[in-house]
């Protein structure tokens, strides 16, 4: 039988250190995801999703199981992810700053300078990948944050309304919001243009 | 019948199935008669697919050990940071938080209460121990019965001394008759005199 993760933390808050082991390889890829595709830089999504932990580790102490771990965990990681952009915009540097600059006309093959070693299927489906990563982010950071949780992590529309700290109906507005505005984005570059209706 | 503003409102609702299950009913069966509806849940619907065309990324292979060192690191200066004095403050003090928060809760009626104990004991310890009265009541009580022996001794030497009594109250009647007052009673008074 698989221990739930509030049990794990009860553990890991009476000094057990092999739960807080397991808590962290259940959460890994799912922490490291959800924050790259916050901040978009594979690197700094490492160290704050470390950080996470550690802050998980930190509060151990004041943990009362009340709401579900996953639930917790996400709204740390949600933090973070609102500290690093506020400073990233304090220091004027965008998204995409190691990889592009903003500007109209993207110039990909200077951005992958082995792309002559790949096979143009695969340069494609990298330059498409690209620009959605580019329409992403230029959502506004609540939007970008929902459809992050609610596309990447499958979480349900409750939930995402407890790691927001807002309402139910005000996720489901803002899930709208984004995927009408990524609608728009999208089309713009030329993606998502199939007339394929599958209702 | 819902209508085609209450559908395109609730297309990711639909999508993601976070609606009850008569309205997705409904709405299928709107999209079933309105193109422009369908139309837009399929644009909707690719947008979800291209999002889902970026790849997902893999922690690197030292992550679990690294997070683990750094969690040791952070239990290691914990401990330090409380150190044997500090502790046991705290566990006196978490020992001691309830009784000080209700002292503070109660304190005029606690105040009362203890005033009331401690006059009673003290009432108690007097009365049983000094049943006549402390020695210091009992010496003022001596001088009290002594100091009127010695007034009395000088009223009565006062009493032996010789002097004559004053005659000012006989005098004024005499030079201030009042009138229409009894002339037999005023001479057999001077006579008294």
């Amino acid at each position: 039988m698989r221990t739930s993760d509030e049990q794990l933390m009860t553990r890991c808050r009476n000094g057990d250190m092999s739960a807080f082991e397991l808590l962290v390889i259940r959460y890994k890829d799912l922490i490291t995801n959800y924050i790259h595709r916050c901040i978009c830089d594979y690197h700094r999504a490492e160290d704050l999703a470390q950080e996470t932990f550690i802050r998980v580790l930190k509060s151990a102490r004041t943990y009362e199981p009340k709401c579900q771990f996953k639930n917790w965990i996400y709204l740390i990681a949600t933090n973070l992810c609102r500290n690093e952009v506020r400073n990233r915009h304090r220091r004027n540097t965008s998204f995409l700053d190691d990889l592009v600059s903003e500007g109209e006309d993207v110039n990909y093959s200077s951005l992958m300078r082995d792309v002559s070693y790949l096979p143009d299927e695969l340069y494609e489906k990298k330059e498409q990948q690209l620009m959605i990563q580019q329409a992403l982010n230029m959502l506004p950071e609540n939007q970008r944050i929902a459809l992050n949780l609610v596309t990447y992590q499958e979480l349900r529309y409750d939930e995402i309304s407890e790691i927001m700290n807002c309402s139910v109906s005000a996720v489901k507005s803002l899930i709208h919001r984004a995927r009408q505005n990524m609608k728009s984005l999208l089309i713009e570059v030329g993606i998502g243009e199939s007339s394929n209706a599958k209702v | 019948m819902l209508k085609c503003d209450n559908i395109r409102s609730d297309i990711s609702a639909y999508l993601d199935r976070e609606m009850p299950l008569w309205k997705i009913q409904l709405t299928k069966r709107h999209l079933g008669q309105c193109p422009a509806c369908a139309h837009e849940v399929m644009r909707i619907r690719q947008t979800n697919e291209a999002l889902h065309r970026l790849d997902r990324v893999k922690t690197s292979e030292d992550f679990v050990s690294e997070v683990m060192r750094r969690a040791s690191a952070v239990r290691a200066s914990e401990k330090l940071r409380t150190s044997p004095i500090r502790r046991i403050r705290k566990r006196v003090e978490a020992a001691m938080a309830w009784p000080r928060y209700s002292m503070l809760k109660r304190a005029p009626s606690f105040a009362f209460t203890v005033t009331f104990a401690l006059l009673l004991i003290l009432g108690t310890f007097a009365t049983v121990y000094y049943p006549h009265g402390m020695r210091w009541f009992s010496e003022d009580a001596q001088l009290v019965v002594r100091s009127p022996v010695e007034d009395s001794t000088l009223v009565w030497i006062d009493i032996i001394s010789t002097s004559t009594p004053k005659r000012y109250l006989s005098i004024d009647r005499q030079t201030t008759p009042r009138p229409g007052a009894n002339t037999s009673n005023q001479r057999s008074d001077s006579q008294r005199l």
